[in-house]
């Protein structure tokens, strides 16, 4: 399998902060891969994520996708990237339908992908009615569906998604996780950043661990179930990530 | 489509039209702007009336040039005006600009997209200046027998490279303003009051060289000179014979505004070199700006929401103190302005400027025609800067989700609403002081007027911002991630500023009339009646507001969701 990404040693310190917010991180995304980024609040990952998809400029290491240097080459390596932000972020004066045009005018799909594609996604997440209507009066969970058309509207090779699942109703965060999964099983790739363990567990390949901007661990279910001893991905993440053992050093009683 | 052209469309869009939730707002919204279009109609037909009465003067006397190259020049003062912090908020503190850089598109196609939608932004109030000024000079020359070909066909590339020329003096120096913001970071308030001094400095330097070389006319030579005995009943023309010559050698000075006017007017294959030059300044320096400005913008703007995500943490550790509720809120309000660099800069501009203005607007005038004209423009500036506070226009809406937080808590929704009037209140009231010792030094004025002056803006200032606040309370934006956000996309300081018209002309209207009908009067008794005058306007216009924010304020709170 092809590296769709490839990060090494990555470093991102944000203007007037002395500490790394990234610090020496290095992994890759595999062609057919979904991958998770797992960590605690503050950890690193959507810094991570806005670095890849060229939002921030980070001041050490180097970022591959699809073969393309972000730095070297930023179009054609954007071009192969669809990205859902945390913020949803989208323009409130366009209707869904704009939007969708929008986002496939600036990616270059053709009239026949981009029609066969927007209605498929925006049937599968119950957008229909709402479509003609300004993205400034749908709801939080909406947007967040619409921002996922958006970024598949050009089938990129690789899906990058911060946070997806926040907000959205069980119907759709259903249909969104089986959308990841069919993604991949196209020859495509996913990248998903989250702290919810559960979800991580069932839905990815391979994962990695990160906590104040350093990689803990990363490798597929299997082998970090292995190095774990038999114990959850609760408790491994729990005993690797410190920041809340706190709880359980002062008060025995509230482990469970 | 290309993605270029893709963005750039949206991007015009979701700037300049108007999107409505519903046909009623709509239909609100087209009313509002028809009652608007009514309001400024009128003194806007007066303002051309005279314009046509100053372009035959001036042709007459032979300056028509210098007339015209002032007026350029103004119209360029009103697109930097307007147009600095539009250009910083669109260019640099847009949300969107996260989400741009993540696409496959050149971040100079991203500075260009947005460059053209300022312009063209920009170029709408250049159309209502320029174009209808153009059309009443040529009406004005014809009726001289002169058909001047020369303002026809210099009137459109007039309206769209006069704007151009302003928005590139903006582009350069957002770079130093950016620079200062970035650096003060943790501090908004020295960042804004860095900002604002660095910004007061560049209207100085502007005005300074008028102002020292504009020549020295006694009001009392007006009279005198047009009609042989002051204290007689002057005719316009006599007026205009008597002061344009000396006060149109100004536009002199504003040399590129100078060889558009005179490619309009001399006519020939001179008309041409100076259009010629017109327009390859202006090419040069958009050549040159744009340069610069591409070459700093992702840089810049990716600097903005960097410090987004890097909050330094306060070293200072919170104190317990105990406050009484009004004084609590108080420091609430205060403390929720102070930490917004961005709201705290553009009240300071509103702070700063108008004192700035009235004192170099008013020494010109001061020494070019007489006192009261300079009064007339200061009384039209205060009242136009302290109905466009920021603070108050955003008043509830600057709360975020805070506000609706607010309505789960044991308060009156009229203490909370009255602090917000008070801090908005006391932002005006520096202004209308600090506007006031500058009224005070222009020369020529006595101490009722000073004191007409500031008693009258301060029941102005308190009038109308009641009036912002109510406006923001009856329908506020509060569901915002960043408070850049609502501060970019602030339709509702327009209201306020345009409805200030209407004081600022009466108010303006009757000093002018005092200053040349009622010379042969004693200063002081003049001085009472403008104090009469003001006073009344600004009384009235405080019980209109009053009128008109009425409402009950715990329902209007209750209905905030």
């Amino acid at each position: 399998m092809s590296e769709i990404l490839t990060i090494t040693n990555l470093s991102k310190k944000y203007k007037g902060n002395d500490r790394y917010s990234v610090k020496d991180l290095s992994f890759q995304v595999k062609e057919g891969e979904l991958f998770a980024f797992l960590g605690p609040n503050g950890a690193g990952k959507s810094t991570t994520i806005k670095c890849i998809t060229g939002a921030l400029p980070y001041s050490e290491g180097n970022i591959k996708i699809c073969g393309n240097d972000l730095h070297d080459r930023p179009i054609e390596a954007k071009k192969n990237i669809g990205y859902v932000p945390d913020n949803h972020f989208t323009y409130d004066t366009m209707t869904g339908g704009e939007y969708i045009n929008f986002m496939a005018d600036i990616y270059g799909v053709g009239v026949n992908d981009r029609k066969t594609r927007a209605d498929k996604y925006v049937e599968l997440f119950g957008l229909t009615d709402a479509i003609g209507k300004p993205i400034g009066s749908y709801s939080h969970g909406m947007k967040q569906k619409i921002c996922v058309i958006g970024a598949l509207i050009h089938n990129p090779k690789l899906w990058i998604l911060d946070e997806p699942l926040t907000g959205l109703d069980p119907q759709s965060a259903y249909n969104l996780k089986v959308l990841m999964k069919e993604h991949c099983k196209e020859g495509n790739s996913v990248l998903f950043s989250s702290h919810i363990i559960e979800v991580v567990e069932r839905l990815c390949d391979r994962l990695a661990i990160i906590d104040k901007g350093s990689l803990i661990i990363s490798g597929s279910m299997d082998e970090i179930r292995a190095k774990n001893e038999d114990n959850s991905l609760e408790e491994f993440f729990l005993s690797v990530t410190q920041g809340d053992a706190l709880i359980g050093d002062e008060s025995e009683e509230f482990k469970f | 489509m290309t993605a270029f052209f893709a963005l750039t469309k949206q991007l015009i869009k979701s700037t300049l039209k108007p999107s409505f939730k519903d046909e009623k707002e709509k239909k609100k919204y087209i009313g509002t702007y028809i009652a608007l279009a009514v309001c400024l109609g009128i003194p806007y037909i007066i303002m051309l009336v005279n314009i046509f009465g100053l372009v035959k003067a001036s042709a007459e006397l032979g300056c028509l040039a210098e007339v015209l190259s002032i007026g350029f020049f103004m119209s360029q003062l009103l697109t930097f005006f307007f147009g600095l912090f539009k250009y910083i908020n669109i260019m640099y503190f847009s949300k969107d600009n996260e989400f741009l850089f993540t696409l496959p598109l050149k971040s100079v196609s991203i500075f260009w997209a947005k460059f053209i939608t300022i312009l063209l932004y920009e170029m709408i109030f250049s159309l209502l200046t320029v174009i209808p000024v153009c059309i009443v000079s040529i009406i004005a020359m014809a009726t001289l027998g002169d058909f001047s070909v020369g303002i026809l066909l210099m009137m459109l590339p007039a309206t769209l490279l006069l704007p151009i020329m302003a928005i590139l003096v903006i582009a350069l120096l957002s770079f130093p303003i950016m620079k200062i913001m970035q650096f003060f970071k943790n501090r908004p308030i020295l960042g804004a009051v860095f900002t604002v001094i660095f910004v007061v400095a560049i209207y100085v330097a502007i005005y300074l060289p008028i102002v020292l070389n504009s020549p020295g006319v006694d009001g009392s030579e007006i009279t005198s000179g047009a009609a042989g005995n002051a204290g007689e009943s002057v005719s316009m023309a006599e007026m205009y014979a008597a002061l344009l010559p000396s006060v149109a050698s100004i536009g002199k000075y504003f040399y590129h505004t100078y060889l558009l006017a005179m490619s309009m007017t001399v006519g020939g294959v001179k008309a041409f070199g100076y259009a010629m030059a017109f327009i390859g300044i202006v090419v040069i320096l958009a050549a040159l700006g744009t340069l610069i400005a591409m070459w700093q913008f992702k840089r810049i703007s990716q600097g903005v929401y960097e410090n987004n995500g890097a909050t330094a943490a306060s070293k200072k550790q919170g104190e317990v103190k105990q406050a009484s509720l009004k004084k609590a809120l108080i420091k609430k309000e205060f403390s929720s302005v102070l930490k917004s660099s961005n709201l705290l800069i553009q009240s300071g501009m509103m702070m700063i400027l108008p004192p700035v203005l009235i004192f170099f607007l008013g020494k010109m005038q001061a020494n070019t025609t007489n006192s009261f004209v300079g009064l007339a423009m200061a009384e039209l500036i205060i009242k136009l800067m302290t109905s466009s506070n920021t603070i108050s226009i955003l008043a509830v809406s600057r709360d975020g989700e805070g506000a609706l937080m607010a309505k789960t808590m044991p308060i009156s929704a009229n203490q909370i609403v009255w602090s917000k009037i008070f801090v908005g209140f006391v932002f005006s009231a520096i202004t209308v002081f600090l506007s006031t010792v500058a009224f005070s030094f222009i020369g020529g004025v006595n101490v009722l007027q000073v004191l007409g002056f500031f008693i009258s803006n301060i029941v102005y200032a308190w009038s109308v911002n009641r009036f912002c606040v109510y406006r923001d309370l009856k329908k506020p934006r509060v569901h915002w991630k960043n408070i850049e956000e609502i501060i970019k996309n602030n339709f509702s300081s327009v209201i306020p500023m345009f409805l200030a018209f209407i004081p600022g002309l009466l108010v303006m209207a009757s000093t002018m009339v005092y200053g040349i009908v009622l010379t042969s009067l004693n200063s002081y008794v003049v001085g009472a009646i403008y104090i009469a005058t003001t006073l009344v306007v600004s009384s009235v216009y405080y019980l209109i507001v009053r009128g008109f924010s009425k409402g009950n304020v715990e329902e209007l709170w209750d209905r905030i969701e």
